[in-house]
Formats: C-alpha cells, structure tokens, sequence
C-alpha cells in the first residue's frame, strides 16, 4: 500500500508541471501586449521598458518560463500589480475560506443525497423514487449562482434572516460567520448534492442486485443492516470518484457563488484580479486551482483504498 | 422514403418508451420552435428601448416587465434562445468532433500514441479550463468566439475518456475479431463495427454536455466577461438584473426560469435516452 501511495504521489510531478506550464501560457496567449492593456494607450516607452525588465517580460518565452515556475518553488509567487502585495500570502489569506465553502458544501450535499439515493434505490419505482428523481433532475438543471440570488431574494431582501452579502470571520463572530456562510454553503450544495444522490440512486441498485447481498439477506440481516452496512460501502466508490472528477466544474461553480454573495475567497479574488487585469495574480490563483484539484483528485485515489479493501490488499500483494 | 418512415417510427416508439425522454423531446421541440421563429414571437424589437415605462413591472403588455432601458424582458428571453442553444450546439459538436476521433484512436491502439493521449487527457481534466475561459474571455474582450474555444477545450476531454472507454469493451467482442481475420482495414473496422456500437452513450453523453455548456455560459456572461451585451444573452441579462434586485427581482428571476427550462428539457431527454439505451439505469425495461 505504501508502493501505491509513494508511486501516486510521485505521478503528481508530471501532473503539476504540464499543468503550470499551462497556466503560463493561457496568459502568454492572450494576444496583445499586457502592458500596454495595464497601462493603456498611453504608456511612454520608459515606462514599457522598465515594466518589462522589471517582470522580465523581454526575455525568451522559455526563460520567462523557468524563472517563473523556480521563483514558484521558492516560494516567490510575485507581487500583485495593483497592490503589490505577495501573491502567495494573498492566495493564502484566501484559500481556507474557498476550501471551508467547498468542504461545507460537499458535507451538506452528501448528508442530503446519500440518505435520498439510498430511499429511491430502496422503493425503486414508487412514488418516492419518481418525486426525488424529478427533484433531482430539476436540481441539476438550476444554474447554481441564480439560485444563490433567489436565496438572497428570499431570506435576505425578503425575510431579512440572514446577511446579503459579506464576510465576518469565525475568530470575530462565530453566529456571525455562520450566519454568513449559510446561504453560500446551500447553495454550493444545492448545485451538487442532485447528481450526487442520482449516481447514490443507480450505483446503489446495481450493488443490490449482487449475490452478497442476497447472501445478507438469508443470514437474517435486518434491511437498514443489509442497506446501510453491506450495500452502502461498495455503492461508495462511484459516488467518490464523481467527487474527485466533478471537483474542476465545482470549483469553477464556487468561483461564481463567491461572486454573488461577495464571499471574498479564492473566486472573488480571481474575478477582481481578471477586472484589474492583475496578470501575477490571475497566474497564481489558476495554478492554485489546479494544484488543489490535483490534490483532491489523489485524496479521492486514496479514498478508494480505505472504502474498497479488494483495492487495498491488492496493493499489498504486489 | 418508406425506409426513412419506418426508422421515424421505430424511433418514436423508443423514445415514448421512457417518460422522461417524451416530456424532454416536447420540451427541446417547444426550444427549436422558440428558436426558429424567435423574431415573430417576440414582440418588441430585441434592442428596443422605451417600449414602456422603465422597470415597469410584468403585466399584460409586458408579460415578464421591463429593464432599466424599458426593454421588454419577455422579447429578449425569447431571442436568449437563440444565442444559448447557438452556443451549446456549437461546443458540443466541435467538442465531439475533437474529442470522437481521439477517444476512438486512444481506445483502439493501446500503444503509446494511445497511452499519450489519455495521459493529456488527464492532465486536461484537473486543468480548471472554465476559470481559464473566463481569465482569457476577460482578458481579450469576451465575447462569443472565445467562450466556444474556452468551453471546447473544456470538454473535449470527456468525449475522449468515454469513447476510450467505450472502444476498450467492444473491441473485444466478437465481431472485431472475426473483421480482423477477414482480413478488413483497421480504419473500415473502427468506421463500420465500432463506431456505431459507440453511438448510444455518444448520444447520451452529448446532450447532457450541451446543458453543462448552456450553464457555463450563463455563469461567465454573469460575470460580464461572456457574452457581451447588448446581445440578449441570458446570462447577461442575470447580470444587468442582479443590480436591481431589491426594486425589480422579476429582471433576476424570469432569466434564470429560462435557463432552468431550457437544460431541465435537455437533461430530461438525454436522462430518458439513456435510460431507453442502457436498460441497467431503469432495471424495469425487462422487454428491450
């Protein structure tokens, strides 16, 4: 087992270097010349050419490059153009508060679906199933940042419960910080836990049709035992992976979710630094994403094993 | 035309079969409607300002309001239409046109041009290409053409991963082995024997592609770098809305009902497609 975690850490080198140099050069690509977008029409040529010593914007493509990813590891992410503050600590400020709204929605989103999956999977057919799968379909169809607007609608301009917008943290006001991450955190939810529930709902009625469970049965195994112990574990596994491959188009969801409840984690920030055409900054928090989806992809890999024993002593034999 | 009209038939009889894939077929029919006669339906002018009195709100003459221009919100949903199911059509044929042929040679020939391509594959998955649409949309101007490449190479590889998928299971059936040994050419095998065995999950994948591409476009022109307005995009048109929630929630509320709709139909005829396709989903369709 420690073969196969070793080796899968290993493989995330690769991984995280193609991926960098992509984010270099999604921004390298954007034809015309940053500067002149930074400063506009105006720019005198001293001020072009000493910007461009100054971020080593005159060198060859692939040195800008090698500089760009060995600063990366030392730690020296750059400076904002707009503050100038270090990219790194920015990002890091940032990121607890995005990875908390995700966390959070994904806890809420499986507390919701794996109940319901299993109680369609269970009456296949009723009228239970046929109401939460159309819930679940309608779920799925809803953008996720309108929804965020209707909540805002209703419990914020309407009933006035809970806060609009806005961030208090959880060292100042803890009601405060809850109260403020409750509608994000539904609504990251709400744009997840459908298709959850609805793989929950196949991959549990593909699993009950296994011998074992049958075999559960006959041993006299009450139906919340055969359901909850023996059947849920190997449903698990494609609920897991969705999870892993999902993680991309989640984050890209929160990214708009920070935006419309002005939720200032890693999104807001992205969508500030694009407005401002902070191109340090875009670089950082795209590589950051990714990074983080890496890490989750390798989480889910590991997951596996701890859900999946034929996983994890197949590793030990070899 | 006999042989066309049994083939209409026959599949007719298999989309009726499922619930979901009959009400979504009417759903994406009502859209194609929508889209075709669009102007006719609409009754003021897309651009027209002043139809009526500024953030008037939904009424008879104007059935869903009017914006902070006094634009009717009911004839720039309906012209939406176009623009979304422009969008996602076009993502999703270019993405299955990329990605087909690719999934296809990957699965079929497992050396390493095989192995190369889905490794890039998975480099492009952890990639957030949607957070790259939206910098490079931004940063360039927006507009449609760049949200199609962005949101293309987007998805491209999904179709590779499910095709490679695919490929690996039929290849191994039977009938490949014994157009093999007749001595057909690898390209006449993929083209006759194994792409068409692909076609099912292709189709079911595609649709449901097209309703992710329809909310991600939504979701940047939201944030105002997609789409750029005065085109009715409906994500644009969510965006606009949002800075007069408090006094006219209804410019918020009909996009988004839109845009539900819209994927609602698409999803529940792509659900209904695989549930007729791949019977294991129904588990009741014992006949099929």
């Amino acid at each position: 087992m420690l073969k196969y975690i070793v080796r899968r850490l290993l493989l995330i080198i690769p991984i995280v270097l193609i991926v960098s140099i992509l984010v270099f050069l999604v921004i390298k690509m954007i034809p015309g010349d940053p500067i002149t977008i930074m400063f506009g029409k105006n720019a005198n040529a001293e001020q072009i050419a000493y910007v461009k010593t100054l971020y080593g914007l005159d060198k060859p493509l692939t040195e800008q490059y090698f500089t760009w990813a060995g600063n990366l590891l030392r730690g020296d992410w750059g400076s904002s153009i707009q503050s100038g503050e270090p990219v790194f600590q920015m990002i890091m400020e940032r990121m607890p508060r995005t990875i908390a709204l995700c966390f959070c929605g994904i806890l809420v989103a499986l507390v919701i679906s794996i109940p319901t999956g299993v109680a369609c999977a269970r009456r296949h057919n009723s009228m239970l199933d046929l109401s939460l799968t159309i819930m679940n379909l309608t779920f799925i169809s809803i953008p996720g940042f309108w929804l965020g607007m209707i909540f805002m609608l209703i419990f914020s301009v309407k009933l006035r419960l809970l806060p609009t917008s806005g961030y208090v943290s959880a060292q100042e006001s803890l009601t405060g910080w809850m109260q403020c991450m409750i509608l994000p955190t539904i609504t990251t939810a709400a744009t997840f836990f459908a298709s959850l529930s609805r793989l929950m709902r196949s991959s549990m009625l593909e699993v009950l049709q296994q011998d074992y469970i049958s075999l559960a049965r006959i041993k006299g195994n009450t139906n919340g035992r055969v359901y909850y112990i023996h059947a849920l574990r190997n449903s698990l596994i494609p609920l897991v992976t969705n999870i892993g491959l999902t993680m991309g188009y989640l984050m890209g969801g929160v990214v708009v979710i920070e935006k419309v409840f002005a939720y200032p984690g890693l999104g807001l920030l992205l969508i500030n630094s694009i407005t401002q055409r902070d191109y340090p900054l875009i670089q950082g928090i795209l590589l950051i994403f990714a990074i983080i989806i890496v890490v989750i992809n390798l989480l889910t890999d590991l997951a596996y094993m701890l859900i999946d024993p034929k996983i994890r002593f197949g590793y030990k034999k070899t | 035309m006999n042989k066309i009209g049994r083939k209409i038939k026959k599949g007719w009889r298999a989309i009726t079969r499922s619930k979901k894939a009959t009400i979504g077929f009417f759903m994406i029919l009502i859209l194609i409607l929508i889209v075709i006669f669009a102007p006719w339906i609409a009754p003021y002018e897309v651009d027209e300002m002043n139809t009526g009195p500024v953030f008037s709100k939904p009424a008879q003459q104007h059935l869903m309001g009017t914006d902070h221009y006094g634009r009717d919100v009911f004839s720039r949903i309906i012209m939406g239409t176009r623009v979304s199911m422009r969008i996602g059509v076009v993502v999703t044929l270019l993405a299955v046109l990329i990605g087909v042929p690719l999934g296809l040679l990957a699965g079929y020939r497992n050396d390493l041009s095989g192995s190369f391509i889905m490794r890039t594959v998975d480099v492009m998955l952890c990639f957030p290409w949607v957070m790259a649409a939206l910098c490079v949309a931004a940063l360039i101007g927006g507009g449609e053409k760049v949200i199609i490449i962005s949101l293309v190479f987007a998805y491209v590889p999904t179709f590779v991963r499910l095709m490679q998928g695919v490929v690996l299971s039929v290849r191994e059936q039977e009938f490949v082995g014994a157009a093999l040994v007749t001595g057909e050419k690898q390209i006449s095998i993929i083209g006759r024997y194994i792409l068409p065995n692909c076609m099912a999950p292709l189709i079911v994948e595609a649709t449901l592609v097209m309703s992710f591409v329809i909310l991600d476009e939504a979701a940047i022109s939201y944030l105002g770098v997609g789409v750029q307005p005065p085109t009715p995009s409906w994500g644009v048109m969510l965006n606009e809305g949002s800075q007069y929630m408090w006094n006219a929630p209804y410019l918020s509320i009909f996009p988004g009902i839109a845009i539900a709709l819209t994927v609602l139909g698409i999803n529940l005829f792509g659900d209904g497609l695989r549930d007729i396709l791949d019977p294991r989903y129904m588990g009741g369709l014992r006949e099929l």
